[in-house]
């Protein structure tokens, strides 16, 4: 059985400014414990629940600071214009007054606040789809690309790779019609995967342009794992094997599951070497409202992870093939 | 006539150490069949595969017509057809677009491809088939498409490695008339086969492989002359019998030159078998030996592989 966790969020108990007027704790809490706490307890296998959970208690106590440090401010400031009564039972009244009023303004649902929004950005609510259609386009890709890796295997198998190296077309251009034929399934089913969570879902994926780079490097990147494995294993049924288990791992250390900031910081850090991560980033950045400039880095770090693949399966195919 | 094929001092040794192909010299004549004969794992298959380009010689070279396979192999791919021992052919596909995707990979498209298509599948005798995905096909139609896919490019010289392997007496006799139809025809072809018959009835020359080295090659009566003018005479015994100690008692017999055993079957090389069949019948007679037939043979590919390894082509 799971122990389950606690976690403390604490009141602040000293001024937020000093001034001459009375501490503001003193004011709105006169007859307050010096220090309230809440506590949560949750379950650990349930890492999401308690995340929200979590999630809600921080903007509570968010919010409550806010108010305090706006009294704070309020109060010092009429205390240097001398604007406060001197006597304290009055000043006391007159702190109970505006904590009530605060109170109240808390309990009223339509009460204006102030949201701050940047100057070229809008405020997006979560969107599950937008975060899972993204993860799933990206786990179907990685399946079928690291399988398509495989057909090299199997046409050696049943004899047609021979036939096609006894031909006079250059090895070159049979290995290019391959990989090719790999990147175009692969675009296709991703075109098929974003239109459609478009249209159903109503998922707003970002600048066309930074979403067809995505795309371009995330495939050209699956397809580097895809030629390793068909590089290094001696049969289709082993590559098919090693392509499937890859993908399961590469799809849960990414996040494709479950969020991967609940991960463990190294987890986090490994699964880099997938496409995954860097592609599940990149969508994610973009759905959010991330810029062209602000998915560069991902898709080099996935054209750079193809290269290295490539460059890998080059040497392991050669070791392989050589006979 | 010209040499279309040049073989000169090829070897293929294997990354594990194994030497299948081992310094091996000998050249066809174009319009030539000249076939390669022995038993599995002699290194028939590891020499087509040099010769077509499919794996790189440790040492050596070979030319076809004037193109090194190591040097200009493109060049050389041109002018060969090769059907491999294997059916290479994509099972999902029909027989036309199998045919016609291979043809693109010798550089034939177009009306060109077409008509070549549908020439390759009339000669194979496949065109009522043409649109059956090969996955339906018997053995022997799978053979037959496997020959056509490596006619597309009217190629000079067609590689056949044991395309009769596995298949009904029917489709066999088919594929060595169409075998002939080629050769009658000027293509200059190169067979492989560990059936001495088909090698009698192709080959103009025929090149005897053991161990990855040619241990005869010559015409079929230059090999018979290897084994002198001796006869084969096959006894072939009934099940219960130990064949080994047959053999054991028949050594004893001064006429018999040679002997060896394959499962109930013992064959005896003699110079005249009419004048050693009843020393044989009498020795067998005093060990009880109970005989099921008798046969004499004149010297065959059989015997001189016989006479040269002291094994059967079939061991």
């Amino acid at each position: 059985m799971t122990k389950p966790a606690r976690w403390n969020a604490c009141v602040p108990t000293k001024p937020l400014l000093c001034s001459s007027s009375p501490p503001l704790s003193h004011t709105l809490f006169t007859n307050q414990p010096e220090r309230a706490s809440i506590t949560i307890v949750t379950n650990p296998s349930r890492p999401i629940s308690s995340t929200v959970v979590r999630a809600i208690v921080a903007r509570f106590t968010d919010s409550l600071n806010l108010s305090m440090a706006a009294g704070s401010l309020l109060f010092s400031t009429l205390a240097q214009q001398k604007a406060l009564p001197t006597d304290e039972t009055a000043l006391q009244k007159l702190g109970e007054t505006w904590g009530e009023a605060v109170a109240h303004a808390f309990t009223q649902p339509r009460t204006s606040r102030i949201t701050f929004v940047a100057a070229d950005e809008q405020e997006r609510p979560f969107d599950p789809m937008a975060y899972f259609a993204p993860s799933m386009a990206i786990f179907a890709l990685m399946f079928t690309i690291t399988q398509g890796g495989t057909t090299l295997l199997a046409e050696r198998e049943q004899g047609t790779l021979q036939r096609m190296l006894a031909s006079p077309t250059p090895l070159a251009t049979i290995l290019a019609g391959k990989i090719i034929g790999l990147w175009l399934a692969g675009w296709a089913q991703l075109a098929i995967l974003l239109s459609l969570s478009a249209l159903l879902f109503d998922v707003s994926w970002g600048n066309p342009l930074a979403v067809a780079l995505i795309c371009f490097a995330l495939v050209v990147a699956a397809s580097g794992w895809g030629v390793v494995i068909a590089a290094l294993a001696r049969t289709p049924g082993e590559a098919q094997t090693t392509s499937i288990v890859i993908s399961l791992l590469f799809g849960a250390a990414a996040g494709h599951f479950f969020p991967r900031s609940s991960l463990p910081i190294w987890l986090q850090q490994a699964s880099r070497i997938s496409p995954n991560a860097w592609g599940l980033e990149a969508f994610t950045t973009l759905i959010s409202g991330g810029s062209l400039t602000s998915i560069v880095p991902h898709v080099a770090a996935l054209l750079f992870m193809a290269e290295l693949l490539f460059g890998v399966a080059t040497i392991a195919a050669r070791r392989q093939f050589a006979a | 006539m010209p040499a279309l094929v040049r073989v000169e001092h090829i070897t293929k040794r294997y990354a594990n150490g194994t030497l299948a192909v081992d310094d091996v010299s000998f050249c066809i004549k174009e319009g030539e069949t000249f076939s390669l004969l022995g038993p599995n794992g002699a290194g028939k298959t590891t020499l087509i595969s040099m010769l077509s380009g499919i794996l790189t010689p440790t040492d050596g070279d070979a030319f076809i017509g004037q193109h090194s396979i190591r040097h200009a192999p493109l060049a050389a791919k041109r002018l060969i057809g090769i059907v491999p021992q294997d059916v290479a052919l994509y099972p999902t596909l029909t027989a036309r677009q199998n045919l016609t995707f291979w043809g693109g990979m010798y550089d034939v498209h177009g009306a060109t491809l077409r008509a070549r298509v549908e020439e390759a599948l009339d000669i194979v005798g496949l065109r009522e088939h043409a649109d059956e995905r090969v996955e339906t096909f018997s053995g022997g139609m799978k053979r037959r498409l496997n020959i056509a896919a490596g006619l597309l490019h009217h190629p000079r010289l067609l590689l056949l490695d044991e395309p009769t392997v596995g298949i009904d007496p029917q489709s066999r006799r088919r594929i060595l008339d169409t075998v002939k139809q080629f050769n009658a025809e000027g293509m200059t072809v190169l067979y492989t086969t560990h059936y001495m018959e088909e090698a009698e009835e192709l080959s103009h020359r025929i090149a005897i492989m053991d161990h990855g080295r040619i241990i005869a090659l010559g015409t079929l009566e230059e090999l018979r002359h290897l084994v002198g003018e001796h006869e084969s005479v096959r006894m072939t015994l009934r099940e219960t019998v130990n064949v080994e100690a047959v053999c054991e008692h028949l050594r004893h017999i001064a006429d018999i030159r040679h002997i060896t055993s394959t499962d109930h079957q013992v064959v005896a090389l003699v110079p005249d078998a009419a004048a050693a069949l009843p020393a044989i019948v009498t020795h067998l007679s005093r060990y009880h030996v109970p005989i099921s037939t008798i046969e004499i043979e004149r010297p065959d590919l059989e015997a001189v592989f016989l006479h040269l390894t002291g094994r059967s082509l079939r061991d």
